[in-house]
């Protein structure tokens, strides 16, 4: 079989155009294996992994588009060529057979949609300021999906929207629930009266659907940006949604949650908390140790499975008991489930490898496993000494977050494109060192639909090598993918399933920690898993 | 009916300009969510006007 590769200068798709591209082109005739990428680094060692890589792909740039196509054997390459071409130059297909109205200016937008009150944007960060802005004059308010918007346009935007009396969730917002409604990757959870501000978008996906699952509703969850609790940000908009939901009467019980925040900036949040709300609260700063508690209102968490049993206790009723039934596993038993994943492994598979499609829940496990067995590597390490040199390649413990730049850079994020994941596992599971793979499997709006099937190939064959699997579903029964179908997926290709990913974490320190990691988790099981 | 500023959008109808990737008005859509999509990337081949004129065409 013959490999096509040709590249077209500075033309761009977005990496979701991208994605359904490669899909059509596979099913022409005479297409044996085909990717439509940009030129970047990792796109260009996926083609080669995926044996796709020619001489013309090889010298592609950042900028340029990669179609290469596997050809079978008695078709014509430059013919099927000619057919791919015509099919990425063509306009974008309407969805469903409906014709989907696009419209190419905020103004004639705003016409058109009359009494329009948020906007989501995603469009590549450094063009993300001008069209922002001319909402937040227009008194709608903005969803920055976008990351990588400079620091100083963020905060001119905040500090606009703040004054007049608008929000900014973002940049970098993965996340928001407003009204019932997910933006961004959200899930299909119930509506009710614990209202969160978070500076984790996958922090909120893992609290809500976790609150979904013991009875407990969300009366709005606020994605506000990583970056807005940097101390030049200094938490503006975090404090404006604390404020909005303070004054929400539907909102009983406050949640916050932040990764590796500013400690002066959390201070500065939580004296917010203190003087300018009433209710109950329960915050998780991931990475910070929380500052002393100072009211019976004010609980803090270390994991967010901790920060949702605590949220559990405030609220009463049946959802403490629902969060043993469902969710809470007691130590033994843990133990019990981790010394028999342990038991099937050979001697010499000694090492964990993270890999994640949420940044925030690979920051979790990161810290799970400093406080259990000592730090790991990875991509986003917590601290220098243990960052990998090439991401590509695992070393020791390692959790690597699949959804950071150096991986999604001119392709679309794992949560919508598992392909990435994939050959990862199989790579993983080459190495004869490798006791178990960690993976969190992210569903609801926005992810890809059926991620537990995209990933069930690869997750068997590394489970015939001798390798364990063990994952987590963050997701719910009515999220359009379906928490039961995706769970049996992955079970039925030999994965062993966690309620919370802080457990699938203290149960993989478990499988290859021993005595001294089961005795230190004995000790802290208070305040990670309780 | 949705209500202009923060406080409005909590408690009211959301009504959506999305602009950028697609996938999320699908999802919008999907929640039975009011609202358009917008792709400013051609923006800069268009003159101001002839934008607004062709989107009310449209």
């Amino acid at each position: 079989m013959q490999v096509v590769n040709v590249v077209r200068r500075n033309l761009f798709r977005d990496s979701i155009q991208l994605m359904k591209l490669s899909e059509e082109v596979k099913k022409l005739d005479g297409v044996d294996d085909a990717v439509v990428s940009m030129g970047t680094d990792t796109n260009r060692r996926l083609l080669q992994d995926l044996r796709l890589l020619g001489g013309e792909g090889k010298g592609a740039e950042d900028g340029d588009l990669i179609m290469a196509v596997r050809v079978r054997d008695g078709f014509d390459g430059a013919e099927l060529m000619g057919r791919v071409e015509r099919l990425v130059m063509a306009p974008p297909a309407t969805s469903g057979g409906k014709r989907t109205v696009v419209l190419h200016s905020i103004g004639s937008a705003l016409d058109r949609l009359q009494g329009a009150n948020l906007a989501v944007v995603s469009v590549p960060g450094k063009q993300a300021y001008e069209p922002s802005m001319e909402l937040l004059r227009n008194g709608v308010n903005v969803h920055l999906f976008s990351d990588h918007v400079p620091l100083e346009q963020e905060l001119k935007l905040k500090k606009f929207a703040s004054s007049r009396g608008l929000l900014v969730m973002g940049p970098g917002a993965g996340t928001s629930i407003i009204g019932g409604v997910g933006l961004g990757f959200a899930n299909s959870v119930r509506r009710g009266e614990v209202g969160i501000v978070a500076s984790a978008g996958t922090g909120i996906q893992e609290v809500s659907t976790m609150l979904d699952r013991i009875g407990l509703g969300v009366s709005a969850a606020l994605g506000v940006g990583g970056t807005d609790v940097s101390e030049q940000v200094g938490g503006l908009m975090m404090k404006d949604c604390l404020d909005l939901l303070e004054n929400d009467e539907g909102t009983k019980l406050l949640m916050i949650i932040a990764k590796t925040p500013k400690e002066v900036v959390i201070r500065d949040v939580m004296e917010h908390v203190a003087t300018r709300t009433s209710k109950p609260v329960v915050a998780c700063f991931l990475g910070l140790d929380p500052p002393t508690a100072k009211g019976g209102r004010l609980a803090y968490a270390k994991t967010l499975h901790s920060a949702v049993r605590k949220a559990a206790l405030i609220s009463g009723g049946d959802a403490e008991s629902n969060f043993e039934e469902r969710v809470s596993v007691n130590f033994e038993d843990l133990a019990e489930g981790s010394r028999t994943i342990a038991s099937k492994l050979g001697p010499a598979r000694r090492y964990l490898r993270g890999l994640y499609s949420g940044g925030t829940l690979a920051h979790e496990t990161l810290l799970i496993f400093r406080e259990l067995m000592g730090e790991a590597y990875s991509n986003t390490p917590l601290s220098r000494g243990f960052a990998l040199e090439d991401p590509n390649v695992s070393k020791g413990n390692c959790v690597v977050d699949l959804g950071d730049e150096s991986f999604t850079s001119g392709r679309a994020h794992p949560m919508i494109d598992p392909t990435l994941r994939r050959l990862r596992i199989s790579q993983e599971a080459k190495d004869p060192k490798v006791a178990a793979i960690l993976l969190d499997v992210v569903l609801g709006y926005g992810s890809s639909p059926d991620p537990g099937g995209a990933l069930q190939g690869a997750i068997s064959e590394a489970h015939k090598r001798g390798l364990a699997a063990m994952a987590h579903v963050c997701g719910t029964e009515t999220d359009p993918q379906s928490l039961k179908e995706q769970s049996k997926k992955l079970s039925d290709s030999g994965s062993v399933l966690f309620p919370s990913n802080a457990l699938l974490s203290a149960a993989a320190a478990l499988v290859v920690g021993g005595d001294g990691v089961s005795e230190r988790l004995r000790r802290k099981w208070g305040e990670l898993l309780g | 009916m949705a209500r202009k500023g923060a406080p409005g959008l909590i408690g009211s109808e959301l009504v959506v300009l999305n602009i950028g990737l697609d996938i999320f008005r699908q999802a919008l859509e999907s929640q039975n969510v009011k609202c358009v999509q917008v792709d400013l990337t051609q923006a800069p081949v268009l003159d101001k006007k002839l934008a607004d004129a062709l989107d009310r065409l449209l």
